[in-house]
């Protein structure tokens, strides 16, 4: 063996990955060869240098949250509505917004909405790309069948300014998602469709709208609607307002 | 009682990801060179773990699945936030160093004693690291710093041996070249006296490129 083919296979021969005869081959000629043997001990250093950031330790915030997710299995739980029934009455007219902190939910499941507002936002903002680029909504949404366990409901055609984009199938949380795109007022707009099993979302800010309850969020300039319906959660996020935002869930067909 | 043995084995396979938290975000915080990105990675992950749990099979590498879920969340979902995409062209890595290399370990690896990486070399090998290409820094990652075996790596890539031993095999090159770089700078190697024509990194590689256009 020459030099040429040595430190082809030197790589290999330092981290034990060649066959037995090749190994007593390379041995052979590192023991002949000080050029050689000393381009394997900058190697043997190098490696052995970088095997120091192993030893890196994740932090403890981060520890945390990841210990919650475990935590989070087998409860579902959604906040009950804060029903005020003179202003339902009213909003059966016209849009009414009622916003309030609900009392008595723990922190914890204050945190937790942000992390699903945030999971929502973040999916909004990756500009990934789209798994089926289909101008026909009904049409992207038969295409979820077989990939996701959920039947999946779009935003719905015929609102106002509303252009379908694309669709993908993402994740919110541990859960499956299906991820639809649409473009509104000329904004883009993220309407995310996933389970509600193992997530649990209370103590954001509630809205009733038409009878419909309405949790909202705000997340790196960008706003997020959130409905639950059945055992679905029904999500919406842009820069659009919120108000806008509630709007396109309440008349989601 | 079947649902109370399904949550302690549940409870089982959590505990048992949970052990391998300090790797993966050693591995992330290399991959993504991003703190808050690393986090992420890491979240996703376990996120992905505990979704895909029951795609796991007991008695299998737990490490090694957990990272075949982080390689490839990196991959889909991280990497291509990245505005500059760095990498280097086959055909251009491929003759780089080995010569100018060899002269410099011929005479500074003579001595055993010259642990020059581990040595003095720390924070100039994590930014040599930091500037190497995803592919080839993801490799040297789960080789070098996680010691996974060429086929393990493999398989979490996607992508045949022969590739990886070729990434790894170029990624080593190039941090060693950076890192001679260092040494000769602070004295430790002696200057060659007769500079060489060779791109001396990927920075020296591309500034070389853009002369040439």
């Amino acid at each position: 063996m020459n030099c040429v083919n040595n430190k082809k296979f030197i790589d290999a021969y330092m981290d034990g990955e060649l066959e037995a005869g090749m190994m007593l081959e390379i041995e052979n000629h590192l023991g002949q060869c000080t050029d050689c043997s000393g381009y394997l001990r900058v190697k043997r250093d190098l490696k052995s240098a970088l095997h120091h950031f192993s030893q890196i330790q994740a932090p403890d915030h981060l520890r945390a949250q990841i210990s919650t997710l475990g935590t989070r299995a087998g409860r579902v739980w959604w906040p009950k509505p804060v029903v005020v029934a003179p202003m339902a009455a009213a909003a059966a007219l016209m849009l009414l917004f009622w916003s309030t902190d609900q009392p008595g939910i723990p922190d914890s499941s204050k945190q937790e909405v942000a992390l699903v507002v945030q999971d929502v936002v973040d999916r909004h903002v990756r500009d990934l790309p789209m798994e089926i680029n289909d101008s026909n909504q009904l049409r992207a949404a038969s295409w979820f069948q077989g990939k996701i366990d959920f039947p999946v409901r779009p935003l719905g055609p015929g609102l106002k300014n509303t252009t379908f984009q694309g669709a993908r199938v993402s994740n919110v949380r541990e859960n499956q998602a299906a991820q639809m795109v649409y473009t509104v007022d000329g904004k883009k707009v993220t309407f995310m469709v996933f389970p509600a099993h193992r997530i649990s979302v209370a103590g954001g800010n509630m809205l009733t709208v038409r009878g419909k309850e309405i949790l909202t969020g705000r997340k790196n300039g960008y706003n997020v609607a959130m409905s639950k319906e059945g055992d679905m959660i029904y999500a919406v996020s842009s820069d659009l307002p919120v108000k806008r935002l509630v709007q396109l869930l309440i008349d989601r067909r | 009682m079947f649902g109370s043995r399904q949550k302690a084995r549940t409870k089982q396979f959590e505990s048992a990801c949970m052990e391998y938290i300090d790797s993966l975000y050693a591995s992330a915080l290399k991959m993504t060179r991003n703190q808050t990105e690393a986090e992420e990675l890491v979240q996703d992950t376990f996120v992905r773990a505990f979704r895909f749990k029951k795609n796991f099979e007991w008695g299998t590498n737990l490490k090694a699945w957990l990272f075949r879920i982080l390689t490839n969340t990196f991959i889909n979902d991280y990497r291509h936030k990245k505005h500059e995409q760095r990498y280097v062209e086959r055909a251009a890595v491929e003759p780089l160093y080995d010569e100018v290399l060899n002269r410099h370990s011929a005479e500074y690896c003579s001595n055993p004693e010259n642990h020059v990486f581990t040595k003095f070399f720390k924070e100039e090998l994590e930014q040599a690291l930091e500037e190497l290409p995803d592919d080839f820094r993801m490799v040297v990652v789960l080789s070098d710093i996680e010691g996974f075996s060429y086929k393990e790596i493999s398989e979490m890539l996607d992508a045949p041996i022969g590739t990886v031993m070729s990434r790894l095999h170029r990624g080593r090159k190039l941090l060693q070249r950076s890192l001679v770089d260092y040494a000769v700078e602070a004295g430790v190697i002696p200057k060659e006296s007769k500079e060489s024509d060779a791109p001396k990194n990927v920075t020296h590689l591309r500034h070389k490129k853009e002369a040439n256009q």
